[in-house]
């Protein structure tokens, strides 16, 4: 049978038809197929493929805290800023990259290129070009729009204030990580928690929409007890009466007496936070001396004997005390005040003459037992908890550990070893009624007030009364009449100077430690003002001479600030007298001469051994010799026993004293101008242990030539070309 | 029913249009190379005067034909409804993007400021700036605390701030039971 034409035609057509749809329906399958396998099996990779070309995970750094002053004022701040990096391999020409960017970031461009052309060879995708670039530089390179240039934003602390308050701030690292004072230990406050977001931006760059990951978390705000006012003040002061006694170093420290707060701790040498320690600067300008580095407190210790004699004899200021001719005959020593002696004075007057002997005779009373208790009292040995690290607790030895001229050392503030710090709570301490307060530098943690320690009843308030009388005849009548009566108000103190223990040569040096412990006004104190000048010499170097006009100045001001009511009249102030000078051999003077002939506690301390003997260096001036010593209240004679005896120190009675192991010599040679090699030669020849520095020329000696030379002591000799 | 050929007299229109075209394959040139073969047959046009067919009114389709638009402008309102909320929400992106950016940056410069503001505040240069200018802090008896029982009233009070001194809340004793204690003419401040 044929099939017709029509029909032939038409199945054909079906024909075609049907393949055209199964073509097009496996068309339609392999697109189906395709895109479940984009959208389904591969959703997650193409997604972050897309994800990356779209999104950004910008990282927001966390502001870190401020820190404020008292009264809001800003003492440290950080301000975003822009770091610029490249990636090397994206970079087309090396060599006008580094043009450019020479130019613009005020870069090297020949130091630029090395490192660039080394980061490329070594197939390195990132390179830092400037950290921290200025707003201008920013804006400059912004408008260039090089799409190889990166811009990371990161924090820069600043310090507005520069130098003012730069031990209690400390400062950071490159990172803002805390290095040193508040920066560091309140760290954990301080440092925020960086957040990071998600930035979906379009084909040019633009910001379309963002998530939040994590949110970012500021630091919070500390706000200081110190007042920058007086802060200022107090540096101010403290620096010219350093440079005027030329002296190496100084603290001074303003106290509320009532609950610890610190207004002001000042250290000199200062240093300015902003500037990272260079090479050659003064190690010492970086340490806090007030908190960490501890010295024999000399006379002002004897607040502390005095109120313990209050407290556990039936002592009283009008108590007699026989202080003799002026020498003490003690197991193993001799203790020497004056040439004449004050007799028998009150102990009121123990405390206005600074009279050693007087301090020995009221802590024989005391008792071991109940001065030891009355120094840990006090806080001596014991850190305060003052929010700075590396505070030193000071060296106060254990009862077993007291030889036996112990009790008579401790009485007079030597064989213990205290901070600035400690003495401040000591005046807080008399000045508040009797209460010990922990000092306090932290106000407030963002918004929240820092609770305070509440105080400690430490001595009778009748007792802290009594202090505070017998302190203000010092002022009046005693070794501070001179320099830290105020104008307008009243005030009490207690002198201090204490000799500075070398530890090269093993024995106590004829450089003081001068303090002054004063609070104003007396019937009711607002401050406690703490100076301690280091490093002083001659007479003038002694606390009253050296501390006391320091203090006398700051605390002048600091009532002004305050806005103290005066409680001296008008009409008295008009007609009081300025105080005349002391008369010659009217006052010993305050020094605790320290050396009685045993090693110091100060050995015992390692961590500020070095510190301490960095403090001993001369001045950065070698070739100025120090002058030698004349006789007079203070420093010792060029005679050995008797002379040394007149002017009020003590000299070891074991064996045959000062007795010398060298051929006739008894005073320390003059071995300045000479060369190493005679300095060596005679010191042999005559027997002496030197110690030697530098090279070239001996410019000068440690003792000083005509000094008293003790058995075995070894002098320290610099040589500088 | 007369219709849109009859109303624009297009029959006559292409009866003259006709009579003036030549005919293209008598123009052609018959020894010329051509481009495409058999181009005569494929790219003949067949004139077709179809002006005269009258198209019959069909009401059920203009309906159809309204319905249709309508529905593509419901669709169109639905798509452009659908679409505006997302493309809204990337100009908001954009601007909001930069809104932020311009917060920060205020932000930055407000730290910025505050530090220089800081600065200029910093007591040090505040007193090289006084002692410039010649003024010197008061002396001590130019400072006077006046008697408040006393007073009339005709000196101006500068009550000091107790909380600034004790901090925490804590008053300096005396301080707080001498009622305005601490007053001071503005001149000797």
């Amino acid at each position: 049978m044929q099939v017709s034409g029509p029909a032939k035609s038409h199945s054909a057509a079906v024909g075609r038809l049907t393949m055209l749809a199964a073509v097009l329906l496996f068309w339609a399958v392999a697109i189906f197929g395709k895109l479940v396998s984009l959208q389904v099996i591969q959703h997650a990779k193409y997604a972050a493929i897309a994800r990356s070309q779209q999104e950004h995970l910008v990282d927001i750094p966390a502001p870190r805290g401020s820190i404020l002053d008292r009264n809001g004022q800003a003492l440290a701040l950080s301000v975003p800023v822009d770091s610029v990096s490249v990636n090397p391999q994206q970079i087309e020409n090396i060599r006008l990259a580094a043009e450019v960017l020479g130019n613009t970031l005020n870069l090297d461009q020949r130091v630029l290129l090395e490192r660039l052309t080394w980061a490329r060879e070594n197939h390195r995708g990132f390179l830092w070009v400037k950290r921290r670039i200025g707003p201008f530089e920013t804006e400059r390179l912004k408008a260039l729009h090089l799409d190889w240039v990166l811009f990371h934003t990161e924090s820069q602390r600043h310090y507005p204030k520069l130098e003012v308050a730069s031990h209690v701030l400390g400062a950071v690292y490159k990172d803002e990580e805390g290095a040193a004072g508040i920066e560091r230990s309140m760290e954990p406050v301080l440092k925020g928690r960086n957040g990071s977001e998600r930035l979906v931006m379009d084909v040019k760059h633009r910001g379309l929409e963002s998530h939040m990951d994590n949110a970012p978390q500021a630091g919070a705000a500390l706000t200081l007890t110190i007042d920058e006012r007086m802060q200022y003040v107090a540096e101010r002061e403290l620096k010219a009466g350093v440079e005027a006694k030329h002296a190496r170093s100084g603290t001074a420290i303003v106290m509320n007496p009532y609950n610890g707060e610190i207004l002001a701790l000042a250290n000199y040498p200062n240093y300015d936070p902003n500037k990272p320690p260079a090479p050659g600067d003064d190690p010492i300008a970086r340490f806090n001396l007030g908190a960490s580095v501890p010295f024999e407190p000399g006379s002002v210790f004897k607040v502390v004997t005095l109120s313990a004699a209050l407290e556990t004899t039936d002592m009283k200021p009008e108590t007699l005390v026989a202080t003799g001719n002026g020498t003490l005959v003690l197991p193993g020593r001799v203790i020497h005040e004056s040439h004449h002696g004050y007799g028998t004075i009150t102990m009121q007057e123990v405390l206005e003459k600074s009279s050693n002997i007087g301090a020995i005779m009221i802590g024989t009373r005391v008792g071991r037992e109940n001065m030891y208790e009355y120094a840990r009292r006090f806080g001596f040995g014991q850190k305060t908890g003052l929010p700075l690290p590396a505070e030193s607790t000071g060296k106060l030895r254990t009862l077993d550990r007291w030889g036996t001229t112990s009790l008579a050392s401790v009485s007079m503030g030597q064989e213990i070893s205290v901070t600035s710090v400690q003495l401040a709570r000591l005046g807080a301490a008399i000045a508040n009624g009797g209460m010990l307060v922990e000092p306090r530098l932290i106000l407030k943690r963002g918004d929240k007030l820092e609770p305070a320690q509440q105080p400690k009843r430490i001595i009778k308030p009748e007792t802290a009364i009594t202090m505070r009388q017998m302190m203000e005849g010092v002022v009046l009548r005693g070794t501070g009449r001179v320099h830290a009566r105020l104008e307008g108000y009243t005030s009490g103190g207690k002198t201090g100077t204490a000799q500075i223990f070398d530890f090269a040569s093993k024995h106590y040096t004829h450089n003081y430690n001068a303090s002054f412990l004063g609070f104003a006004p007396v019937t009711n104190p607002a401050l406690v003002v703490l100076v301690t000048i280091h490093n002083t010499s001659g007479e003038n170097g002694q606390g009253a001479d050296a501390a006391a006009p320091v203090f006398q100045k700051i605390m002048q001001e600091a009532l002004r600030m305050l806005d103290v009511p005066k409680d001296i009249p008008q009409e008295m102030m008009a007609s009081a007298k300025k105080p005349a000078k002391e008369k010659p051999g009217e006052f010993e003077g305050d020094l605790a001469i320290a050396d009685l002939g045993e090693t110091s506690i100060m050995e015992e301390e390692p961590g500020v051994k070095e510190l301490l003997a960095e403090q001993l260096k001369p001045k950065p001036d070698p070739d100025e010799i120090p002058p030698a010593p004349k006789n007079g209240p203070g420093l010792p004679p060029v005679a050995p026993v008797v002379a040394e005896a007149a002017v009020g120190t003590t000299v070891p009675l074991r064996g045959k004293p000062t007795v010398p192991d060298f051929r006739g010599k008894s005073t320390v040679p003059d071995f300045r101008g000479k060369s190493m090699r005679d300095v060596v030669a005679d010191a042999a020849a005559n027997g002496i242990d030197v110690m030697v520095q530098g090279s070239g020329v001996a410019r000068a000696q440690v003792p000083l030539p005509g000094s008293p030379l003790r058995q075995g002591e070894r002098i320290r000799i610099v040589f500088t070309r | 029913m007369a219709t849109l050929a009859t109303f624009f007299k297009r029959t006559d229109a292409v009866a003259v249009i006709a009579r003036r075209r030549e005919p293209v394959r008598a123009q052609a040139d018959p020894f010329a190379l051509r481009a495409l073969p058999n181009d005569e047959i494929y790219f003949y046009a067949k004139k077709v005067d179809n002006s005269r067919i009258v198209r019959q009114a069909d009401p059920a389709a203009l309906g159809e034909c309204w319905s249709a638009v309508g529905a593509a402008a419901v669709l169109l309102v639905l798509g452009a409804s659908i679409i505006a909320p997302h493309v809204g929400s990337v100009l908001a992106g954009y601007k909001l993007e930069a809104l932020k950016q311009e917060r920060q940056a205020l932000v930055n410069e407000r730290r910025e400021l505050e530090v220089k503001e800081a600065g200029l505040l910093s007591p040090a240069r505040l007193n090289d700036l006084a002692l410039a200018r010649k003024l010197t802090s008061p002396a001590p008896d130019q400072v006077i605390h006046l008697d408040v029982a006393a007073s009339d009233g005709s000196f101006a009070r500068n009550q000091p701030p107790a909380t600034v001194y004790g901090g925490a809340g804590q008053v300096i004793a005396g301080r707080a039971t001498q009622s305005g204690g601490g007053q001071a003419t503005g001149a000797s401040q």
